[in-house]
């Protein structure tokens, strides 16, 4: 609209958008604002001379069936702003079932997947049986998992979830 | 356009989530890359940024699909199987040859594997594995046969192999040791009797997958510190292996698949000796059972008709009647026994009554002329006749020499078929005939 004026309202409104283009120029140029990691670790059961057991985990070097992995997801904010809405997706690794109870669910909330596409918790998760009626998932059907990180991430802060697998027999 | 990006941004997040989903969910098998990325979606200023996907050691920070690594790690090969006896010990008989003990091989690791073959005497006092008495006697010519699937149980002809080439995981072979039997026991002297017991081994050597039976195709190492013994006389005696040098485990490496003996221990291993655990054999004890028949053979006589007396209180003399009963019983707890032929010399003042008459006051033919033999499998409730014919011409087992004097001659096979010729344990069968006195 040539030769109107601009109201101070609508400058605004222009600098945030250039604000928040910004910040998503940012992400696609280099880095983002988060560095995450996912590494897997081998449980070690090791029992000392008195007889006490202790689980130790180590590089996944030798791995046979029936192990057991540990895999730890962490993410930091490496950005000066805070991050929220953190959402981690996580297929379980193809030759391992899902260890029940393992996701840890501090911070977040934890769903599962035996489809990839709907998420739920535990215990609503169903799927059909050959009967055709809904029942509970195992464990061992969980296709994914998700995290919704409930907190924000401060600059310079980490956070982490993991979860077991058990290499399949 | 804002909204254009947001949602192009989440179709990128889910884009990358489901392509990871779809990795095919096999069984785990060794040197298969385990592997997986994690996905992760936020938001700056309320503002969703392009995802960003896991790294390995200190992370990836790069938004994008494809810009992250997965973690990733090889599964090693365990070599882990099972040889497993058959649920029986095996009834052979003394001098018997392709005698069977059968026992199950089962891949219990994670890769195809072949597998050497070898059957082991054990010595005199080794307890029997289905507790029948101790070993007294070694079994002669042991061999190995696999199954060839074609007929279910061992059949020479077909079951030839002599190593399994290949097996996959989680699947099985049955495989047969068979063996020629003495007729004595140890000392080579003392006659083998029912009860008399030969413990068998099985013992298998984890060989390279499509094994052609040789020795170099035996696996006696691991990376993980552990050797096989070898031993002689596997594949039917053709193959000896040498023993492995253990080698001190090797530095594990993710990225190359190692192998593992993760056997158990069994019975004896190659050399004879006791099997241990993962030292790339397993065996399994099972066992021969001296099982053979024993048949009594009982001849009886009774005076059935004669032409003064006719069936009252009739006695022997020229023109009677007397009935032979010929009874073969097996006794109880023996192997059945097939009956085959029977024969009856008849003295010379005695002839066969062709018409095998009753001994009633008429004496009349039992079921007609010309059935001459009555045959009855006693415990099986069945009873047959035939004819006394010359040479057998009617084809029916039964004949007659002719005149007095002669022979009398059953095919009790060919008469009662093999189920009603078979006498199992305890059961019994009579052949009965008359003759006339001359």
């Amino acid at each position: 609209m040539p030769g109107k004026y601009i109201s101070n309202k609508t400058i605004k409104n222009i600098l945030l958008i250039i604000s928040l283009g910004g910040m998503s120029l940012h992400a696609y140029a280099g880095k983002g604002a988060i560095q995450f990691s996912n590494n897997a670790f081998k449980q070690i059961m090791t029992t000392d001379k008195k007889g006490n057991k202790k689980i130790d985990y180590v590089k996944p070097d030798l791995v046979l069936p029936g192990d057991v992995i540990l895999y730890q997801i962490k993410f930091k904010n490496i950005s000066h702003q805070v991050v929220s809405n953190i959402v981690i997706n996580n297929p379980v690794p193809n030759n391992s079932k899902y260890r029940s109870g393992s996701a840890d669910s501090e911070n977040s909330v934890v769903t599962f997947s035996v489809d990839g596409k709907h998420f739920k918790t535990a215990k609503r998760l169903t799927v059909t049986d050959k009967t055709g009626s809904s029942i509970i998932a195992k464990p061992e059907q969980y296709k994914a998992i998700r995290w919704v990180y409930k907190k924000s991430l401060k600059p310079d802060e980490t956070a982490m979830v993991s979860y077991k697998t058990q290499i399949k027999k | 356009m804002k909204t254009s990006t947001k949602n192009r941004l989440i179709g990128l997040a889910l884009a990358g989530s489901f392509a990871l989903l779809n990795a095919p969910d096999v069984l785990a098998a060794a040197g298969d890359p385990i592997s997986n990325t994690a996905t992760l979606g936020y938001k700056v200023g309320g503002v969703t940024q392009t995802v960003i996907e896991s790294g390995t050691g200190t992370g990836n920070s790069t938004p994008g699909v494809g810009k992250g690594t997965a973690t990733t790690f090889k599964e090693d090969r365990l070599v882990n199987f099972t040889v497993t006896r058959g649920g029986a010990t095996s009834s052979a008989t003394p001098g018997g040859s392709l005698q069977v003990v059968t026992y199950t091989l089962k891949n219990t690791g994670n890769a195809p594997q072949g597998f050497l073959l070898k059957g082991l005497n054990n010595a005199d006092a080794t307890v029997d594995p289905f507790g029948g008495s101790a070993d007294v006697f070694d079994a002669a010519t042991v061999q190995t046969f696999v199954e060839s699937g074609t007929t279910p149980g061992f059949q020479s002809t077909q079951d030839t192999q002599a190593y399994v080439a290949t097996l996959a995981p989680n699947t099985t072979k049955t495989v047969y040791v068979v063996s020629t039997l003495p007729t004595t026991r140890t000392d080579g002297v003392t006659a083998l009797v029912n009860g008399d017991v030969a413990v068998m081994s099985l013992v298998v050597q984890i060989a390279k997958n499509n094994t052609t039976g040789i020795a170099a195709d035996a696996i006696v190492t691991d990376d993980n510190g552990h050797a096989s013994p070898g031993g002689s006389g596997f594949s039917n005696g053709s193959v000896s292996i040498t023993a492995g040098t253990p080698v001190a485990a090797i530095a594990d490496d993710p990225a190359t698949v190692q192998t593992v003996f993760g056997d158990a221990a069994g019975t004896k291993d190659g050399t004879g000796a006791a099997d241990t655990a993962s030292n790339g054999q397993d065996s399994d004890n099972s066992s021969y059972t001296i099982q053979s028949a024993s048949l009594t053979v009982k001849k009886s006589s009774t005076a059935l008709w004669d032409p003064v007396n006719l069936n009252a209180n009739p006695k022997a003399f020229p023109g009677a009647y007397v009935r032979y009963t010929i009874t073969i019983s097996n006794a109880t707890g023996t192997a059945a026994a097939d009956l085959t032929t029977l024969s009856d010399v008849l003295t010379n003042a005695l002839a066969l009554d062709p018409d095998f008459a009753d001994g009633s006051s008429a004496n009349i033919p039992t079921i007609g002329a010309g059935k001459a033999i009555q045959i009855s499998n006693v415990s099986h409730g069945v009873t047959k006749y035939c004819t006394g014919d010359i040479g057998d011409a009617d084809g029916d087992g039964c004949k007659y020499s002719g005149g007095a004097g002669g022979t009398v001659s059953a095919n009790i096979a060919t008469l009662m078929g093999a189920t009603d010729a078979k006498l199992a344990a305890g059961e019994s069968l009579t052949i009965t005939f008359n003759a006339i006195m001359q």
